[in-house]
């Protein structure tokens, strides 16, 4: 089930919500185990069983490790990485999908949960029933952010903290939580639905025209929409996220600290996929010795970073060649910085406002003849091979413009705050009904009603 | 935080009673609204969204009712510009060959290969977005023909929507018709409405759309095109956008043809078909259109089964000529 399913949004969320918090604090684990195995059982029920299992014994090597075991922490990740890596293998080979879509998402909580097992960064080693909750829960489950124990931990809504509270300040502090989650969520919803479907509609439409019949304005604008799709639907996605865990009683995670503001690639990476990068960084980059072990070392860790990195986000070739790219950029970065700091903050915005843009073609294409095509639009040295219509430009340029214009608006930062100072004012309880109602109307739209949907 | 600083919410809170009230009866009834084949739509429902996100959509799928947004024409621009441009080449053309002789009964026409690019000059392509595919990458046509397409044109509402850009502002395609004439009208509509109602119906609104446009048009020779295929992975996983349902409805137009009236059926689908009868898989990357370097096959199909007279006798030598 996806979080922009009416199913989710009319039908789950609200009877989740209900029951959660109809639910004494102290059993309140168990409708969000049982809430969270219903969100994944109804789309892959055998799945659970397989999530199960890797929970159960991740548990227990969580308590091994918690008590300084190395052996046992390092055949827990061992055993997890062979369960991701085994399941993308099928994935390619056999075509199969064996587990759910989110699996290196929770594989990685999984990995990161032993990790702070062993370091002691957990407070209180958990109960069986709260691994269950944490590995399963549902607004993490099915893509991220990566979320840690410690953070899951700092959960308010459950437990005996709350069981005393006056009854009539517990039924405000539940509003006032959903009020906020929504305040996440539904931003979130409308980056997704209003702004990164519709972009994807203009990004699908290149690929149906071929690449090698588009005109290399098209062929750049494609690469800026591509680009402004993939933020804002991982960024939409994290929002929602992020309100969901909200709504009941987790701390928010900020997944995007508006990337495309970044003044260079090495902070875009701080910005972008936050989580993700933040696990490299403690989890790899810094038992390798990160960079403070000379320069070569440095060098070395930030390839490995780098290379995970790209094997995290599939097995393709061309994710290796995206990772490679950003890497060289990073490293010709640090290089910038040593010996021409006047040259390096230009030199950094224009990586971030034309590099990340051309990584990203190579992300989205996986196909090596398809993205040489595209290159060869981006850069037509070459001249045409197929039959190029001269107006599409202007043509995509007029029919996307608002989206396109709307996407541009909301990468600068101060937009977004400006929403989140204001974000208790009446006016924004407005915004937020007309955004969302404008998500549905769009989303019945596009969806799943066919006769609503004529389209070609 | 008191009660006064919770009024965002209740305001929240009653907009979204409010909304999900007006709204959210649609997702709680299901898909109702088709007349017939329940399953198949609501297994369609399911089934759609992914695959379907995909093809040439511009922004919001327009519904019939709203107010035109710029995005739902900018499809027609391009054309528009050069349709201004040659709308007074047909109209010449019209004076001549096509009206000069109104009176005397109609020379017999054969199918065969048009003479040169010229025949396409008083020609008028009324379609959807594969028609607009075509005016964009096929520039023989697109330098010779009129264009009166438009992303998600349906049969029933095709000549009544007001889609075309003049200076007058927008016209439907019944006005446009009714200013001018054309020597040959070639129709491809059909795909968008694949999914709903029934071929009968299908049959019956498409009769009607012809009797309006021969009404306009005494004189033009009328094309019916088939519908285009689908590829066979689109074809085989969709309860809707299938060639079963398509080569239903074709049989159905290849029945509206009448030759003695100048009404051609031209078979458009045995240039792009692949040996199961779909849509060729190289053909298309979206499973639905063809791609840019493919409208040259629907070209050479238009080109090859033009309507010549008869007495030319000269379909097969002309050929040679071009």
């Amino acid at each position: 089930m996806s979080f922009t399913d009416p199913d989710f949004l009319f039908r789950f969320l609200p009877v989740f919500l209900f029951v959660f918090y109809l639910t004494p604090a102290r059993l309140r684990i168990w409708p969000l185990i049982g809430g969270s195995v219903l969100f994944l059982a109804l789309g892959d029920p055998f799945s659970c069983l397989i999530l199960f299992v890797l929970g159960a014994w991740n548990h227990l090597f969580g308590r091994a490790a918690a008590n300084r075991d190395r052996t046992a922490l390092v055949i827990g990740i061992t055993l997890d990485l062979a369960v991701l890596i085994a399941a993308k293998t099928i994935r390619i080979t056999a075509g199969i999908d064996c587990l759910p879509a989110g699996i290196s998402f929770y594989v990685f909580r999984m990995i990161w949960y032993l990790a702070d097992c062993y370091r002691g960064r957990i407070r209180k080693q958990p109960q069986l029933s709260e691994t269950v909750a944490f590995f399963f829960l549902f607004p993490v489950l099915p893509a991220g952010p990566i979320l840690t124990y410690r953070d899951f931990e700092r959960i308010s809504t459950l437990g005996r903290a709350q069981a005393d509270r006056p009854r009539r300040k517990e039924l405000r502090d539940i509003l006032v939580r959903i009020e906020n989650g929504l305040l996440l969520f539904i931003p979130g919803l409308a980056a997704k639905v209003l702004l990164s479907d519709h972009l994807r509609s203009l990004w699908s439409t290149l690929y149906g025209i071929g690449y090698e019949s588009i005109s290399t304005p098209l062929a750049w604008l494609g690469i800026y929409t591509y680009s402004m799709e993939l933020y804002y639907d991982f960024w939409g996605y994290s929002l929602m996220a992020a309100g969901l865990c909200v709504m009941t009683g987790l701390p928010a995670v900020e997944n995007f600290r508006h990337p495309y503001a970044a003044g260079s690639v090495s902070e875009f990476y701080r910005r972008w996929h936050v989580t993700l990068g933040t696990f490299f960084k403690e989890n790899v980059y810094i038992p390798l010795g990160g960079n403070r072990r000379g320069a070569w070392t440095t060098v070395r860790n930030l390839f490995i970073v780098w290379l995970l990195t790209g094997l995290w986000h599939g097995f393709g070739l061309n994710y290796l060649v995206w990772a490679g790219l950003l890497f060289l950029m990073i490293l010709a970065e640090r290089g910038l910085r040593a010996r021409a700091p006047r040259l390096y903050p230009v030199i950094g915005r224009i990586f971030v406002l034309a590099g990340i843009p051309l990584t990203w073609a190579v992300f989205a294409i996986p196909d090596p003849e398809r993205l040489l095509t595209y290159f060869g639009r981006l850069f037509p040295f070459a001249g045409t091979a197929g039959n190029v219509y001269d107006g599409d430009f202007v043509k995509y340029l007029t029919g996307y413009g608002i989206y396109l214009a709307l996407a541009l608006v909301f990468l600068v930062p101060n937009v977004y705050h400006c929403f989140e100072r204001n974000r208790r004012k009446p006016f924004t309880a407005v915004l937020m009904a007309a955004l969302f109602a404008a998500s549905l109307v769009s989303l019945v739209r596009a969806g799943d009603n066919p006769f609503l949907y004529l389209q070609f | 935080m008191s009660w006064k600083n919770a009024c965002p919410l209740v305001g929240f809170a009653s907009m979204c009673a409010v909304i999900y009230l007006l709204t959210g009866f649609r997702f709680l009834s299901g898909s109702t609204e088709p007349e017939e084949e329940p399953a198949a739509v609501a297994q369609a429902g399911i089934e759609l969204p992914e695959p379907a996100a995909a093809p040439e959509e511009t922004s919001a799928p327009p519904e019939e009712t709203d107010p035109p947004e710029p995005e739902e024409t900018a499809e027609t621009e391009g054309t528009d510009e050069a349709q201004t441009a040659e709308e007074t080449v047909p109209e010449l053309t019209a004076d001549f060959p096509e009206d000069d002789p109104p009176e005397p009964e109609p020379v017999p026409l054969v199918i065969g290969t048009a003479p040169d690019a010229g025949y396409f000059a008083d020609a008028l392509f009324i379609g959807d977005s594969r028609t607009v595919g075509l005016s964009e990458y096929c520039p023989e046509l697109d330098e010779q023909a009129t264009f009166y397409a438009k992303i998600s044109l349906t049969v029933k509402k095709a000549l009544d929507k007001p889609f075309i850009k003049t200076e007058d502002g927008r016209r439907t395609i019944e006005e446009m018709l009714r200013e001018e004439q054309f020597g040959k009208i070639y129709i491809m509509l059909g795909i968008n409405e694949i999914g709903g109602g029934s071929t009968a119906g299908f049959k019956e609104d498409y009769r009607l759309m012809l009797e309006r446009i021969r009404e306009a048009q005494p004189d033009a020779i009328i094309f019916i095109q088939s519908i285009m295929h689908v590829t066979k992975s689109r074809s085989d996983v969709d309860r809707s956008f299938n060639n079963t349902r398509i080569n239903a409805r074709n049989e159905a137009l290849r029945e509206l043809a009448d030759e003695e009236h100048r009404i051609y059926y031209l078979d458009i689908n045995e240039a792009v078909d692949d040996e199961d009868g779909a849509l060729g898989a190289k053909l298309s990357f979206d499973d639905i259109h063809l791609k840019a370097a493919s409208y040259s096959l629907w070209y050479e199909q238009l080109r090859t089964h033009a309507a010549v007279e008869a007495a030319e006798d000269g379909g097969e030598d002309a050929e040679d000529g071009l």
